[in-house]
């Protein structure tokens, strides 16, 4: 693997590279926004934040593949974000809402992240990075990390075309992992890549397992009747849908008369089954995207962080995705290259699985 | 006149179908009551055959003669008097389709014990078993659940009174364990077994049993039951260890062979065709279909014990025979040209409610869900009194032109049985056939529905009908018209085969082969097992191809680009040395053969010692002069490729010739399981007596060859054992055709292992072994599976006669019910293209202008869209993925299945 090195305080020059020697058109990436951190789209290269500590702060506000939805133009964004975002951005691309060679994908090592304004609340005691020792520390404080991440397993940085790994306390490793991120690295002036060789494994098993325990104590939805009180306090805002980054359609279902009946479309079904809730189809909603996003959802939460009832929907959507995408050996947003379930024919398969 | 097929089993009914939908007048005969043969006995195959037997119950040009006997014929081809329960029928040829009985049982086996049962009656007991209260296989003595199961195979076949093997209970029996597996994972199941003698898928199954489901086969001698108290004991010669041992069981399923039908004697005398000595109709290894009376034909179980495959295929290749005597004097069903009605926006719906001859009217109370129903509004008529399909058409058909009822909704048994008689009813009435909605009422409320639930549940069926319907679409009914060519893939001995009979049926043939010459893999051969010679079959074939004016042969032909579909296809022949030829077709029979070039470098020495050879090297070795004394035959060595149907059967015949060649020679022949089926089985008993030794070898313990020592573990002896040969003979496997691959490519037409795959059909059989997922396209010969002649004779003979069918009308419909797509909501995602199974779905691009202000330099981006072809069949698969219904299947709208959905909650 080619990499270079860097100080974590010392990462803008290569960013302004990038867009510098026009190995992307423009760039998307963590800035700070007063006490917080917002995405911010970049096409002028003295516009970026000085020093740029942010791309690494652990704070979630939208998950920044959206931009990726129905960018059909030619220019290239490079998109610099925590691992479930480039994973996002991945699956986009298998749904054809981008062309791959429109993206430089930049990931960026993540232990986890806090609610935009819970970090924005505490942002002096959080700073701009938290290993596992700080995020307990911080939970005995109250201050949790999102519930999304706690059971996040997939928290480092390499996926994408580039990766950028923090490794002990100031130090980072920035990998080309694609053909692609070595070629826009190597554009850059002042760096000349060396060999590395990163062994992430001990890492990547302790996340594993940590997660996994998290996982096991989440409560399990387990029947309809649980189902339906778990989602009781639903107004069908859609937000969750909205802000998912996986959920890419241009004219949802539940925007259409059938799945959003009004006026006399409402009317018509009251009238059939004497009475109908409003809003309409609280659980098909939920079902509906349950299933449509099953093989695609990264478990980034952004559908919990958007849901103004504040459901804990990490419990219902990356919870049910992950069983599914077991059931494919699918892993969502891993390899550009590897295709949807759904693309793939057998003519024999899942029988042990399902049995 | 017509065609008399006789016998309405599956064969017949193949037969009697093939011929009628080609417009030749059928008359059926069957002793029974009823249709379906041994078949209908099947829990499956009853509801496999279904959809066929309300087909021939319904066609207009077959005359069905139920419980009728023939009593005499007279005459000769073109010209038989036949004599049917008093009935007189003038035909021009006759199917011969009377099917197979089962053996007397012998008491050794614990027969009159309840607990031992035959195959036949063990499906009876195991579907009563599945839908009884507990669920539970029982013993029939007790009522105690079964633990332990033992089939025995060979029961009534492969002995002294029946000499030869059934052929197919080694795969049924697989099949019915493998159904106890599935339902019952805890069941123990004992197989007694002296060859396991599958191909093929079978073969994948045996081994599944035994890795997967851990079912035991023990290789005996048939043993002997003996019930002893509450317990059957089963006293087996294990060959294996060479001891006599004992086993336990609760339940014993005999898996009986098959035997000429019961009437086969007097159908032999009536008829003067010359039976065989075991009592089968008289064929022959380069003419399977034909018996020794000119004019009649035969098929299926009563040529020689076979699957429902092999039955079927014999059946379809009788029919194109007997066709070939005959005249057509039928319309054809389904050719005329409709006008419909007018409906415009009103809607005046007209419920249909069959009684089904009592299936539905006995456990649905049809008077009071027709009144329910005739409360609802929209309804304009509900019709209660109809009890037979016939009868319910003709209502539908009045109902639509008197009452001017502009939407039917038919409530009567399943649509795989139904569907095409009544939208065809509506058509000739003059309704679009597309606003029609059926009621399953039979299959899915009548059969299956507590009593006390079921009317309610049928008045709910009907409502969702009703709803459904009012938003049903008028779908133009397209046509265009069939080309009557065909093209033929293959000149080998399956091809020409198929050329000639859809040549002799009346349509010009392209046919092509990649060889210089006519002939394929039989070129390579000298003599049948027959002893008939090769070059002499070849040289009749080739002179008739070449003599038929309606058949034009293309040799070196390097590639085919072939385009369209099944009716209409369009090719372009590329060949060395000529001028490409531009042809069009209506259907396609692929006959590629397969190939037997497998070069077993470096197996026992191969290629390096001089001594090692092949069976097919072997074989030509034999015409000349065989020096060897002792020759070492071994079957199943490894390498590419599948074993073929004739493998065994070629072992044992070379080895046989070898040992006539040269008395004094020792000739072992090394095997796993000899496959020698049906009345080859003769062939294995004759090696045997003229002293050929077999040794069986274990997969596992295969046998090597080294410093010109071949040692073999042998499983019976218990024992190694070493051969000094003078020659080595390797039986290898065959390998599919170079070009299956492309084929399967431009065809859509799966291959497994190679080999091209038949039609898919649920409940999983083979009903149409030679009809593919395309329509047009056809597939016979070693192209399926490597075969025997007879087998490939007959199977293109099938090819052909299917082939014929579609050629026989004059238009096809154009799929109706495809897909649409709204390219306002199509988010461009193109999962629906990589999901299509016929590719019919192209993603798109336009551009779309950037709109927003600023001094940016984009002027504008794609926007991708599905576009739906022309080659859409009308899965549904790309309208169920879609996740914003972008894509939609004409008549299953969200609309519509809500509808229907709101009125079920």
């Amino acid at each position: 693997m080619k990499g270079v090195e860097r100080k974590s305080g010392d990462l803008e020059g290569l960013f302004k590279g990038l867009l510098d020697k026009k190995a992307v058109d423009c760039l998307i990436l963590p800035h700070r926004v007063g006490n917080n951190v917002a995405h911010m789209m970049v096409t002028d290269k003295e516009k970026i934040e000085s020093p740029v500590p942010a791309i690494f702060a652990p704070s979630f506000s939208v998950n920044a593949a959206n931009v990726v939805k129905g960018w059909t133009i030619g220019e290239k964004i490079g998109i610099v974000a925590k691992p479930c975002e480039i994973r996002a951005a991945i699956e986009l691309i298998k749904l054809k809402q981008m062309d791959k060679e429109s993206a430089l994908l930049i990931s960026v090592d993540c232990s986890g992240a806090f609610t935009n304004q819970d970090y924005a609340d505490h942002a002096e005691e959080i700073g701009d990075w938290v290993d596992s020792a700080k995020v307990e520390e911080l939970k005995g404080k109250g201050i949790a990390i999102r519930e999304a991440c706690e059971i996040c397993d997939k928290r480092l940085a390499d996926v994408g075309d580039i990766g950028i790994v923090r490794r002990d306390g100031d130090n980072v490793t920035v990998v080309g992992i694609t053909d692609m991120g070595v070629e826009a690295l190597s554009a850059i002036e002042d760096i000349s890549l060396e060999d590395k060789d990163i062994d992430r494994s001990e890492e990547t098993e302790k996340i594993v397992a940590e997660a996994k325990k998290k996982k096991e104590a989440l409560p399990e939805i387990s029947s309809v009747e649980a189902l339906e009180e778990f989602l009781r306090d639903c107004i069908v805002c859609k937000n969750c849908r909205d802000m998912c980054p996986v959920c890419y359609c241009k004219e949802c279902f539940f925007d259409q008369p059938l799945g959003n009946p009004v006026g006399g479309d409402l009317l018509n079904i009251a009238e059939l089954r004497g009475a109908i809730a409003v809003p309409a189809n609280q659980l098909m909603y939920h079902l509906t995207r349950v299933y449509h996003v099953s093989t695609t959802c990264v478990g980034c939460g952004a559908c919990e962080d958007a849901c103004p009832k504040d459901i804990p929907l990490t419990r219902l959507y990356p919870v049910i995705a992950e069983k599914v995408q077991e059931i494919f050996e699918y892993v969502p947003g891993k390899d550009v290259e590897e295709p949807l379930p759904f693309t793939v024919y057998e003519e024999e398969e899942l029988e042990d699985k399902l049995r | 006149m017509g065609i008399a097929v006789i016998g309405g089993g599956v064969a017949g009914i193949t037969a009697a179908l093939d011929l009628a939908d080609s417009g030749y007048k059928v008359h059926l005969i069957e002793k029974n009551a009823e249709l379906g043969g041994k078949m209908e006995e099947l829990a499956e195959c009853q509801m496999g055959l279904s959809p066929y037997i309300a087909k021939v119950e319904n066609h207009p040009n077959i005359d069905l003669m139920l419980s009728s006997e023939l009593e005499r014929l007279s005459g000769t081809a073109g010209d038989f008097k036949l004599s049917v329960s008093g009935n007189e029928v003038g035909v021009e040829s006759v199917v011969l389709a009377p099917g197979y009985d089962i053996p007397e049982v012998a008491k050794s086996y614990g027969f009159g014990s309840p607990d031992v049962v035959v195959s036949l009656d063990f499906e009876g007991i195991l579907k009563a078993a599945t839908v009884s209260e507990t669920g539970e296989l029982v013993r029939p003595s007790d009522g105690k659940p079964v633990k332990r199961l033992g089939f025995i195979k060979c029961v009534g076949s492969r002995c002294q009174e029946n000499e030869i093997c059934s052929t197919a209970c080694c795969a049924y029996t697989a099949k019915e364990a493998w159904e106890v597996k599935e339902r019952y994972p805890d069941i123990e199941i004992y197989i007694f077994y002296m060859d396991i003698r599958v191909f093929g898928k079978d073969e994948e199954l045996v081994a599944e049993l035994k890795d997967k489901y851990g079912v035991k086969y023990i290789r005996s001698r048939v043993p002997e039951v003996i019930p002893e108290g509450g317990a059957l004991t089963v006293k087996f010669e294990n060959l294996e260890k060479g001891t006599i041992e004992k086993l336990d069981l609760d339940m014993v399923v005999l898996a009986v062979g098959l035997l000429p039908s019961k009437t086969m004697s007097k159908l032999a005398e009536i008829t003067g065709v010359k039976a065989d000595k075991y009592g089968y109709i008289e064929t022959s290894l380069t003419s399977p279909l034909e018996t020794s009376v000119p004019g009649i034909l035969a098929c299926g179980t009563a040529t020689a014990p076979m699957k429902v495959r092999e039955s079927v295929a014999q059946a379809s290749g009788a029919a194109l025979k007997a066709a070939g005597l005959s005249q057509r004097t039928e319309p054809i069903p389904g050719q005329e040209e409709h006008k419909f009605i007018e409906i415009g926006d009103e809607l005046k719906t007209g419920v249909f409610i069959c009684g089904c001859e009592g299936e539905i009217a006995n456990s649905i109370d049809i008077p009071a869900v027709a009144e329910r129903i005739s409360e609802l509004k929209d309804v304009a008529y509900v019709n209660s009194e109809t009890n037979t399909l016939q009868e319910a058409m003709d209502a539908i058909e009045s109902g639509i032109v008197d009452q001017g009822l502009t939407r039917i909704v038919f409530a009567g048994q399943s649509p795989r049985e139904c569907e095409d008689i009544v939208r065809d009813a509506c058509a000739v009435a003059g309704l679009n056939p597309y606003l029609l909605e059926l009621v399953n009422l039979r299959e899915q409320c009548a059969w299956v529905q507590d009593p006390k639930d079921a009317t309610e549940a049928a008045a709910d069926m009907l409502k969702m009908a009703v709803e459904r319907a009012k938003y049903l679409e008028e779908i133009p009914v397209e046509r265009y018209p069939v080309i009557p060519k065909a093209l033929v893939i293959g000149g080998g001995i399956s091809g020409m085969n198929a050329a000639l009979g859809i040549a002799d049926a009346g349509y010009e043939v392209h046919l092509v082969d990649k060889g210089a010459e006519l002939g394929g893999g039989l070129r390579e051969s000298t003599e049948l097992q027959s002893g008939e010679k090769a070059a002499d079959i070849l040289k009749e074939l080739v002179g008739k191809v070449t003599a038929n004016e309606r058949i034009n042969v293309y040799t070196n032909v390097k590639e085919e680009e072939i385009e369209g579909r099944a009716g209409s296809f369009k090719a372009k022949i590329v060949a060395e040395g000529a001028e490409d030829a531009e042809i069009e077709f209506g259907a396609c029979v692929i006959a590629t053969g397969a190939r037997r070039d497998f070069v077993p470098e470096g197996y026992f020495g191969y290629g390096k010692e001089k001594n090692v050879t092949t069976v097919s090297e072997f074989v030509k070795m034999l015409a000349g002069k065989l020096d060897a004394n002792t020759i070492a035959l071994i079957q199943d060595a490894p390498g590419e490729g599948v074993t073929a149907r004739y493998s065994s059967i070629e072992v044992v015949d070379s080895a046989l010739k070898a040992k006539e060649k040269n008395p004094d020679a020792n000739v072992f022949v090394l095997y796993q399981d000899i496959k020698t089926y049906g009345k080859w089985e003769v062939l294995y008993k004759d090696a045997r007596e003229k002293g050929v030794i077999f040794l069986r070898y274990d997969k596992e313990k295969p046998p090597k060859y080294e410093d010109g020592i071949v040692s073999v573990y042998d499983v019976i002896f218990n024992d190694e054992i070493q051969i000094k040969p003078d020659l080595v003979v390797l039986s290898t496997p065959a390998m599919p055709a170079e070009a299956n691959e492309r084929l399967s490519e431009i065809f859509r037409i799966p291959l497994k292992n190679g080999f091209f795959m038949e039609k898919p059909e649920r409940p999983k059989m083979v009903l149409t072994p030679v009809d593919t997922v395309n329509e047009g396209v056809f597939i016979c010969g070693s192209a399926v599976y490597p075969a025997m002649i007879d087998e490939c004779l007959a199977m293109s003979s099938a090819a052909a006669s299917r082939a014929c069918v579609l050629l026989a009308k004059d238009f096809l419909e154009t799929p109706a019910m495809t897909s649409v797509v709204d390219e306002e909501i199509c988010a461009g995602c193109g999962v629906c293209e990589a999901i299509c199974p016929v590719e019919a779905i192209e993603l798109t691009e336009e551009l779309v202008p950037v709109v927003t202000f600023g001094v940016t330099t984009v002027v504008g981006g794609t926007k991708k869209v599905a576009k739906v072809g022309d080659g859409c069949i009308g899965c549904g698969s790309c309208a169920s993925y879609c996740p914003s219904s972008a894509m939609s299947l004409k008549n299953f709208r969200d609309r519509q299945v809500y509808a229907q959905l709101d009125y079920a909650v």
